[in-house]
Protein backbone atom coordinates (compact mmCIF):
# COMPACT_ATOMS: atom_id res chain seq x y z
CA UNK A 1 0.00 0.00 0.00
CA UNK A 2 0.66 3.32 -0.63
CA UNK A 3 0.89 4.69 2.85
CA UNK A 4 3.91 3.49 4.21
CA UNK A 5 5.47 5.88 1.35
CA UNK A 6 3.79 9.21 3.09
CA UNK A 7 6.42 11.43 5.18
CA UNK A 8 6.51 10.27 8.43
CA UNK A 9 5.61 13.09 9.79
CA UNK A 10 1.78 12.80 8.06
CA UNK A 11 1.44 9.10 8.99
CA UNK A 12 -1.29 7.83 11.99
CA UNK A 13 0.26 5.98 14.92
CA UNK A 14 -0.82 3.19 13.35
CA UNK A 15 1.49 2.81 10.67
CA UNK A 16 4.49 4.44 12.74
CA UNK A 17 4.07 1.55 15.04
CA UNK A 18 4.13 -0.67 11.19
CA UNK A 19 6.98 1.40 9.93
CA UNK A 20 9.01 1.02 13.27
CA UNK A 21 8.36 -2.92 13.38
CA UNK A 22 9.44 -2.90 9.50
CA UNK A 23 13.05 -1.54 10.60
CA UNK A 24 12.10 2.10 9.41
CA UNK A 25 14.52 4.46 11.18
CA UNK A 26 12.93 7.24 12.72
CA UNK A 27 9.66 6.14 12.87
CA UNK A 28 9.63 5.30 16.59
CA UNK A 29 11.65 8.63 16.91
CA UNK A 30 8.35 10.00 15.86
CA UNK A 31 6.11 8.71 17.96
CA UNK A 32 8.81 9.95 20.56
CA UNK A 33 8.42 13.44 19.07
CA UNK A 34 4.51 13.28 18.85
CA UNK A 35 3.93 11.97 22.30
CA UNK A 36 6.47 12.72 24.31
CA UNK A 37 4.70 16.37 25.90
CA UNK A 38 1.62 14.20 26.14
CA UNK A 39 3.28 11.68 28.76
CA UNK A 40 5.21 14.27 30.33
CA UNK A 41 2.35 16.04 31.50
CA UNK A 42 0.71 12.95 33.08
CA UNK A 43 3.90 12.02 34.81
CA UNK A 44 4.81 15.95 36.01
CA UNK A 45 1.01 16.43 37.62
CA UNK A 46 1.44 13.03 38.78
CA UNK A 47 4.71 13.19 40.84
CA UNK A 48 5.12 16.64 41.14
CA UNK A 49 9.06 17.10 40.30
CA UNK A 50 10.11 17.37 36.99
CA UNK A 51 13.19 15.39 37.90
CA UNK A 52 10.95 12.67 38.54
CA UNK A 53 8.69 13.60 35.43
CA UNK A 54 11.71 13.35 33.06
CA UNK A 55 12.47 9.80 34.65
CA UNK A 56 9.22 8.43 34.21
CA UNK A 57 8.81 9.70 30.08
CA UNK A 58 12.25 8.30 29.58
CA UNK A 59 11.32 4.85 31.29
CA UNK A 60 7.89 4.98 29.22
CA UNK A 61 9.60 5.62 25.86
CA UNK A 62 12.14 2.40 26.70
CA UNK A 63 9.35 -0.07 27.36
CA UNK A 64 7.23 1.42 24.80
CA UNK A 65 10.47 0.95 22.55
CA UNK A 66 11.19 -2.66 23.44
CA UNK A 67 7.22 -4.02 24.04
CA UNK A 68 6.23 -1.96 20.46
CA UNK A 69 6.55 -5.66 19.20
CA UNK A 70 3.93 -7.36 20.95
CA UNK A 71 1.89 -4.25 20.51
CA UNK A 72 -1.17 -5.52 19.24
CA UNK A 73 -2.75 -2.44 17.87
CA UNK A 74 -5.96 -3.62 19.58
CA UNK A 75 -5.69 -0.77 21.97
CA UNK A 76 -4.98 2.87 20.67
CA UNK A 77 -1.20 3.98 21.02
CA UNK A 78 -2.31 6.72 23.38
CA UNK A 79 -4.23 4.36 25.28
CA UNK A 80 -0.70 2.31 26.00
CA UNK A 81 1.41 5.57 26.46
CA UNK A 82 -1.40 6.93 28.78
CA UNK A 83 -1.57 3.71 30.71
CA UNK A 84 2.47 3.45 30.89
CA UNK A 85 2.59 6.99 32.23
CA UNK A 86 0.47 7.31 34.76
CA UNK A 87 0.80 3.55 36.18
CA UNK A 88 4.76 5.07 36.07
CA UNK A 89 4.51 8.12 37.90
CA UNK A 90 1.77 6.40 40.47
CA UNK A 91 4.42 3.97 41.50
CA UNK A 92 7.33 6.84 41.74
CA UNK A 93 4.62 9.27 43.54
CA UNK A 94 3.60 6.69 45.94
CA UNK A 95 7.09 5.89 46.90
CA UNK A 96 8.23 9.40 47.21
CA UNK A 97 5.26 9.96 49.87
CA UNK A 98 6.00 6.87 51.45
CA UNK A 99 9.54 7.86 51.70
CA UNK A 100 10.23 11.50 51.91
CA UNK A 101 8.39 13.27 54.63
CA UNK A 102 9.09 17.21 53.10
CA UNK A 103 5.87 18.21 51.31
CA UNK A 104 6.85 17.38 47.56
CA UNK A 105 8.11 20.67 45.76
CA UNK A 106 6.00 22.94 43.70
CA UNK A 107 5.97 22.49 40.30
CA UNK A 108 7.85 24.92 38.50
CA UNK A 109 5.26 26.66 35.99
CA UNK A 110 6.79 26.32 31.99
CA UNK A 111 5.94 29.98 31.82
CA UNK A 112 8.79 31.05 34.47
CA UNK A 113 7.92 34.06 36.36
CA UNK A 114 8.55 36.97 33.64
CA UNK A 115 7.45 40.43 34.93
CA UNK A 116 4.56 40.73 32.50
CA UNK A 117 0.75 42.15 32.68
CA UNK A 118 -0.67 42.06 36.30
CA UNK A 119 -3.87 38.98 34.48
CA UNK A 120 -0.58 37.30 33.79
CA UNK A 121 1.33 36.71 37.52
CA UNK A 122 -2.31 36.59 39.06
CA UNK A 123 -3.26 33.47 36.87
CA UNK A 124 0.44 31.74 37.06
CA UNK A 125 -0.26 32.34 40.90
CA UNK A 126 -3.71 30.92 40.86
CA UNK A 127 -2.15 27.86 38.71
CA UNK A 128 0.56 27.52 41.51
CA UNK A 129 -2.22 27.22 43.69
CA UNK A 130 -3.73 25.16 42.48
CA UNK A 131 -0.88 22.70 41.56
CA UNK A 132 -0.25 22.76 45.09
CA UNK A 133 -3.51 21.34 45.97
CA UNK A 134 -3.29 18.56 43.02
CA UNK A 135 -0.04 17.60 45.51
CA UNK A 136 -1.50 17.69 48.32
CA UNK A 137 -4.42 14.89 47.16
CA UNK A 138 -3.17 11.23 47.44
CA UNK A 139 -1.86 10.17 44.23
CA UNK A 140 -4.26 7.70 43.08
CA UNK A 141 -7.06 11.04 43.47
CA UNK A 142 -4.37 12.39 41.54
CA UNK A 143 -4.42 10.45 38.66
CA UNK A 144 -7.94 10.17 38.00
CA UNK A 145 -7.91 14.06 37.86
CA UNK A 146 -5.02 14.38 35.83
CA UNK A 147 -6.01 11.51 33.19
CA UNK A 148 -10.09 13.02 33.19
CA UNK A 149 -9.39 16.66 33.61
CA UNK A 150 -5.87 17.21 32.24
CA UNK A 151 -5.87 14.22 28.98
CA UNK A 152 -9.61 14.56 28.37
CA UNK A 153 -9.85 10.57 28.91
CA UNK A 154 -13.24 9.52 29.79
CA UNK A 155 -14.54 7.63 32.93
CA UNK A 156 -13.60 4.15 30.43
CA UNK A 157 -10.29 5.64 29.59
CA UNK A 158 -9.48 6.10 32.88
CA UNK A 159 -10.44 2.88 34.61
CA UNK A 160 -8.16 1.66 31.60
CA UNK A 161 -5.42 3.48 32.08
CA UNK A 162 -5.48 2.46 35.87
CA UNK A 163 -6.60 -0.57 35.67
CA UNK A 164 -9.65 -0.24 37.83
CA UNK A 165 -13.56 -0.41 37.74
CA UNK A 166 -15.40 1.79 36.57
CA UNK A 167 -17.58 2.17 39.69
CA UNK A 168 -14.11 3.02 41.47
CA UNK A 169 -12.97 5.83 38.96
CA UNK A 170 -16.70 7.50 39.63
CA UNK A 171 -15.74 6.99 43.50
CA UNK A 172 -12.14 8.68 43.19
CA UNK A 173 -12.77 11.13 40.66
CA UNK A 174 -15.78 12.81 43.09
CA UNK A 175 -13.83 12.33 46.11
CA UNK A 176 -10.92 14.13 44.58
CA UNK A 177 -12.83 16.57 43.26
CA UNK A 178 -14.45 17.45 47.00
CA UNK A 179 -11.06 17.42 48.61
CA UNK A 180 -9.79 19.96 45.98
CA UNK A 181 -12.41 21.94 46.29
CA UNK A 182 -11.87 22.17 50.06
CA UNK A 183 -8.46 23.25 49.69
CA UNK A 184 -9.06 25.95 46.86
CA UNK A 185 -11.64 27.26 48.89
CA UNK A 186 -14.68 26.46 47.11
CA UNK A 187 -16.39 24.42 50.08
CA UNK A 188 -16.25 24.69 53.33
CA UNK A 189 -13.06 22.87 55.08
CA UNK A 190 -15.26 20.44 57.16
CA UNK A 191 -18.25 20.14 54.53
CA UNK A 192 -19.73 16.80 54.41
CA UNK A 193 -20.33 16.04 51.27
CA UNK A 194 -17.97 13.72 50.03
CA UNK A 195 -19.57 11.43 52.03
CA UNK A 196 -22.21 9.16 51.76
CA UNK A 197 -23.57 9.67 54.94
CA UNK A 198 -26.05 12.23 52.74
CA UNK A 199 -27.67 8.88 50.60
CA UNK A 200 -28.56 7.68 53.40
CA UNK A 201 -30.91 10.84 54.54
CA UNK A 202 -34.53 10.29 54.25
CA UNK B 1 -39.04 15.59 49.57
CA UNK B 2 -36.76 13.60 47.87
CA UNK B 3 -33.41 11.39 49.06
CA UNK B 4 -30.51 12.85 48.19
CA UNK B 5 -29.13 10.43 45.28
CA UNK B 6 -25.00 8.49 45.70
CA UNK B 7 -23.02 11.80 46.24
CA UNK B 8 -20.74 10.33 43.73
CA UNK B 9 -23.42 10.83 40.45
CA UNK B 10 -23.07 13.96 40.65
CA UNK B 11 -19.34 14.43 39.25
CA UNK B 12 -21.06 11.80 36.64
CA UNK B 13 -23.29 14.37 35.92
CA UNK B 14 -20.84 17.00 35.18
CA UNK B 15 -18.81 15.08 33.42
CA UNK B 16 -21.19 13.84 31.25
CA UNK B 17 -21.53 10.14 32.39
CA UNK B 18 -24.90 10.30 34.02
CA UNK B 19 -27.62 8.83 31.78
CA UNK B 20 -30.97 8.07 31.76
CA UNK B 21 -33.17 6.97 35.08
CA UNK B 22 -30.17 7.60 36.78
CA UNK B 23 -29.84 11.24 35.22
CA UNK B 24 -33.25 12.36 34.88
CA UNK B 25 -33.57 11.37 38.85
CA UNK B 26 -30.42 13.60 39.27
CA UNK B 27 -32.26 16.28 37.23
CA UNK B 28 -35.37 15.94 39.55
CA UNK B 29 -33.96 15.99 42.78
CA UNK B 30 -31.48 19.18 42.00
CA UNK B 31 -33.92 21.65 41.62
CA UNK B 32 -35.50 21.85 45.04
CA UNK B 33 -31.91 20.75 47.01
CA UNK B 34 -29.74 23.34 47.19
CA UNK B 35 -27.27 21.73 49.56
CA UNK B 36 -26.55 19.18 46.19
CA UNK B 37 -26.52 22.61 44.17
CA UNK B 38 -23.97 23.84 46.01
CA UNK B 39 -21.76 20.53 46.29
CA UNK B 40 -22.26 20.59 41.99
CA UNK B 41 -20.71 24.17 42.05
CA UNK B 42 -17.87 23.06 44.27
CA UNK B 43 -17.26 19.86 41.75
CA UNK B 44 -17.32 22.58 38.61
CA UNK B 45 -15.11 25.14 40.36
CA UNK B 46 -12.72 22.40 40.77
CA UNK B 47 -12.80 21.50 36.77
CA UNK B 48 -12.59 24.72 36.08
CA UNK B 49 -9.42 25.55 38.13
CA UNK B 50 -7.61 22.15 36.96
CA UNK B 51 -8.56 22.89 33.30
CA UNK B 52 -6.94 26.47 33.69
CA UNK B 53 -3.86 24.83 34.78
CA UNK B 54 -1.40 25.58 31.58
CA UNK B 55 -0.35 23.01 28.89
CA UNK B 56 3.09 21.39 30.20
CA UNK B 57 5.35 21.16 27.70
CA UNK B 58 9.02 19.96 27.63
CA UNK B 59 11.68 22.23 27.63
CA UNK B 60 14.21 22.17 25.01
CA UNK B 61 16.56 20.92 27.43
CA UNK B 62 14.89 17.92 28.83
CA UNK B 63 14.12 16.69 25.35
CA UNK B 64 17.71 16.78 24.20
CA UNK B 65 17.85 14.65 27.82
CA UNK B 66 15.26 12.42 26.90
CA UNK B 67 16.37 11.44 23.60
CA UNK B 68 20.09 11.02 25.22
CA UNK B 69 18.32 8.53 27.67
CA UNK B 70 16.55 6.86 25.35
CA UNK B 71 19.56 6.39 23.20
CA UNK B 72 21.48 5.34 25.73
CA UNK B 73 18.77 2.43 27.03
CA UNK B 74 18.02 1.79 23.07
CA UNK B 75 21.93 0.83 22.33
CA UNK B 76 23.71 -0.19 25.52
CA UNK B 77 23.46 -2.39 28.56
CA UNK B 78 23.67 -0.28 31.62
CA UNK B 79 27.10 -1.63 34.46
CA UNK B 80 25.44 -4.04 36.50
CA UNK B 81 24.89 -4.31 39.74
CA UNK B 82 25.50 -7.58 41.71
CA UNK B 83 22.49 -8.47 43.58
CA UNK B 84 22.73 -7.89 47.63
CA UNK B 85 20.19 -10.04 48.76
CA UNK B 86 18.61 -13.46 48.17
CA UNK B 87 14.96 -13.36 48.94
CA UNK B 88 12.22 -15.50 50.44
CA UNK B 89 9.03 -14.73 49.82
CA UNK B 90 6.56 -17.16 51.13
CA UNK B 91 2.84 -17.82 50.26
CA UNK B 92 0.43 -15.32 52.19
CA UNK B 93 -3.32 -16.27 52.90
CA UNK B 94 -3.16 -20.14 53.00
CA UNK B 95 -4.00 -21.80 55.93
CA UNK B 96 -1.53 -24.23 55.13
CA UNK B 97 0.91 -21.12 54.50
CA UNK B 98 4.24 -23.79 53.32
CA UNK B 99 7.04 -20.99 52.70
CA UNK B 100 8.40 -20.73 49.52
CA UNK B 101 12.23 -21.43 49.30
CA UNK B 102 13.81 -19.40 47.11
CA UNK B 103 15.96 -22.19 45.27
CA UNK B 104 19.59 -21.65 45.77
CA UNK B 105 21.47 -23.66 42.82
CA UNK B 106 24.83 -23.91 42.50
CA UNK B 107 25.10 -23.53 38.75
CA UNK B 108 28.82 -24.46 37.84
CA UNK B 109 28.55 -23.87 34.08
CA UNK B 110 28.60 -20.57 32.80
CA UNK B 111 25.56 -21.27 30.73
CA UNK B 112 22.95 -20.98 33.81
CA UNK B 113 20.24 -23.40 31.66
CA UNK B 114 22.70 -25.74 31.70
CA UNK B 115 22.93 -26.47 34.93
CA UNK B 116 19.27 -26.06 35.90
CA UNK B 117 19.15 -29.29 34.23
CA UNK B 118 21.25 -31.22 35.83
CA UNK B 119 19.51 -29.43 39.35
CA UNK B 120 15.96 -30.47 40.44
CA UNK B 121 14.33 -27.52 41.64
CA UNK B 122 13.52 -30.44 45.22
CA UNK B 123 13.26 -27.40 47.17
CA UNK B 124 10.61 -26.02 45.28
CA UNK B 125 7.10 -26.19 47.90
CA UNK B 126 3.92 -24.72 46.48
CA UNK B 127 0.78 -24.89 48.52
CA UNK B 128 -1.79 -25.68 45.68
CA UNK B 129 -1.95 -28.65 44.21
CA UNK B 130 -5.10 -28.62 41.75
CA UNK B 131 -4.80 -28.60 38.18
CA UNK B 132 -6.14 -25.60 37.92
CA UNK B 133 -3.66 -23.77 39.26
CA UNK B 134 -0.21 -23.70 38.55
CA UNK B 135 1.27 -26.24 40.49
CA UNK B 136 4.11 -27.76 41.88
CA UNK B 137 4.06 -30.22 39.07
CA UNK B 138 3.59 -26.98 36.29
CA UNK B 139 6.37 -25.53 38.09
CA UNK B 140 8.79 -28.16 37.50
CA UNK B 141 7.81 -28.70 33.98
CA UNK B 142 7.93 -25.14 33.01
CA UNK B 143 11.45 -24.89 34.78
CA UNK B 144 12.85 -27.87 32.79
CA UNK B 145 11.02 -26.67 29.49
CA UNK B 146 12.77 -23.47 30.57
CA UNK B 147 16.22 -25.12 30.88
CA UNK B 148 16.32 -26.86 28.01
CA UNK B 149 15.42 -23.55 26.14
CA UNK B 150 12.16 -25.24 24.54
CA UNK B 151 10.35 -22.62 23.06
CA UNK B 152 12.57 -19.94 24.18
CA UNK B 153 11.87 -16.50 22.60
CA UNK B 154 15.18 -14.35 23.39
CA UNK B 155 14.43 -10.87 24.13
CA UNK B 156 16.17 -8.23 26.23
CA UNK B 157 13.54 -7.15 28.55
CA UNK B 158 13.37 -6.09 32.25
CA UNK B 159 10.66 -7.55 34.74
CA UNK B 160 9.26 -4.09 35.43
CA UNK B 161 8.55 -3.24 31.62
CA UNK B 162 7.58 -6.84 31.11
CA UNK B 163 4.77 -6.37 33.84
CA UNK B 164 3.95 -2.87 33.75
CA UNK B 165 3.96 -3.25 29.63
CA UNK B 166 1.21 -5.68 30.14
CA UNK B 167 -0.75 -3.43 32.10
CA UNK B 168 -0.15 -5.19 35.50
CA UNK B 169 0.56 -2.56 37.83
CA UNK B 170 1.75 -4.56 41.00
CA UNK B 171 0.26 -3.34 43.89
CA UNK B 172 2.25 -0.99 46.07
CA UNK B 173 1.84 -0.97 49.69
CA UNK B 174 -0.74 -3.76 48.96
CA UNK B 175 1.23 -6.82 48.04
CA UNK B 176 0.15 -10.09 50.01
CA UNK B 177 3.82 -11.02 49.62
CA UNK B 178 5.15 -11.46 53.24
CA UNK B 179 7.96 -13.80 54.83
CA UNK B 180 8.69 -14.41 57.89
CA UNK B 181 12.18 -13.76 59.67
CA UNK B 182 12.90 -12.36 55.95
CA UNK B 183 11.90 -8.95 56.78
CA UNK B 184 10.21 -9.30 53.02
CA UNK B 185 7.40 -7.14 52.35
CA UNK B 186 5.44 -5.50 50.26
CA UNK B 187 7.94 -3.09 49.68
CA UNK B 188 10.59 -5.88 48.87
CA UNK B 189 8.66 -7.32 46.99
CA UNK B 190 7.70 -4.03 44.80
CA UNK B 191 11.48 -3.15 45.18
CA UNK B 192 12.72 -6.36 43.06
CA UNK B 193 10.01 -5.74 40.69
CA UNK B 194 11.51 -2.11 39.83
CA UNK B 195 15.09 -3.23 39.93
CA UNK B 196 17.53 -1.60 38.09
CA UNK B 197 16.40 -1.50 34.45
CA UNK B 198 20.54 -1.44 32.81
CA UNK B 199 20.23 -4.74 33.81
CA UNK B 200 18.03 -6.66 31.11
CA UNK B 201 17.42 -10.16 32.00
CA UNK B 202 16.86 -12.26 28.99
CA UNK B 203 12.89 -13.26 29.04
CA UNK B 204 13.64 -16.91 27.89
CA UNK B 205 10.02 -17.85 28.07
CA UNK B 206 6.89 -16.38 29.30
CA UNK B 207 3.38 -17.74 29.92
CA UNK B 208 0.16 -17.18 31.41
CA UNK B 209 -1.22 -19.14 33.68
CA UNK B 210 -3.13 -19.55 36.50
CA UNK B 211 -1.57 -18.91 39.11
CA UNK B 212 -3.28 -19.62 42.89
CA UNK B 213 -6.41 -19.33 41.09
CA UNK B 214 -5.33 -15.83 39.27
CA UNK B 215 -4.74 -15.34 35.80
CA UNK B 216 -0.76 -14.31 35.83
CA UNK B 217 2.00 -13.72 33.91
CA UNK B 218 5.06 -15.88 34.43
CA UNK B 219 8.44 -14.57 33.11
CA UNK B 220 11.24 -16.76 33.02
CA UNK B 221 14.53 -14.88 32.63
CA UNK B 222 18.16 -15.53 32.35
CA UNK B 223 20.35 -12.78 33.77
CA UNK B 224 23.61 -13.83 32.36
CA UNK B 225 24.90 -10.48 33.01
CA UNK B 226 25.00 -10.24 36.48
CA UNK B 227 27.68 -11.87 38.30
CA UNK B 228 26.46 -14.38 39.89
CA UNK B 229 24.55 -15.46 37.08
CA UNK B 230 21.12 -16.62 37.45
CA UNK B 231 17.58 -17.82 36.40
CA UNK B 232 14.55 -16.14 37.75
CA UNK B 233 10.55 -16.84 37.77
CA UNK B 234 8.48 -13.82 38.04
CA UNK B 235 4.90 -14.70 38.50
CA UNK B 236 3.14 -11.06 38.38
CA UNK B 237 -0.51 -10.67 39.04
CA UNK B 238 -2.59 -7.50 39.15
CA UNK B 239 -2.95 -8.06 43.41
CA UNK B 240 0.60 -8.86 43.88
CA UNK B 241 3.96 -9.96 42.43
CA UNK B 242 5.89 -13.27 43.27
CA UNK B 243 9.63 -13.89 42.78
CA UNK B 244 11.39 -17.23 43.05
CA UNK B 245 15.39 -15.95 42.61
CA UNK B 246 17.49 -19.32 41.21
CA UNK B 247 20.82 -18.13 42.63
CA UNK B 248 23.68 -18.70 41.74
CA UNK B 249 25.24 -19.11 45.59
CA UNK B 250 23.85 -17.85 48.45
CA UNK B 251 23.93 -13.87 48.58
CA UNK B 252 24.25 -11.70 51.59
Amino acid sequence: MGEDDAPIASASDDQLVRRHLAGEAGAFHEIVVRHRNRVYAVALRVCGRSEDALDVTQDVFVTAFRKLSSFRGEALLTTWLHRLAVNAALDLARRRSRRDHAPLEEVPEQADAEPGPEEHAVAAQRAAEVQRALLRLSPEFRAVIVLHDLQDLDYAGVADALGVPLGTVKSRIHRARIELARLLGHLEPDANLATSKEADKP
Amino acid sequence: MSTHPEITLLSAYVDGELVGDERARLEAHLPGCAECRGTLDAVRAAIADVAALPDVEMSAEQIARLDAGIARERLSFKPQRPRRRLTRIAWAGGAAAASLIAVVMLMQNPDGRDALKSEAPAALNVTEQSSANYSETTARQALAAFASGANATYSALTAKDAARSEGYAPAVGGGTATAAGAGNDAAACDAELRRDAGEPARLVRSEIALFKSQRAFLYFYLVPASDPKRAELWIVRPSDCYTLFFAQQPLK
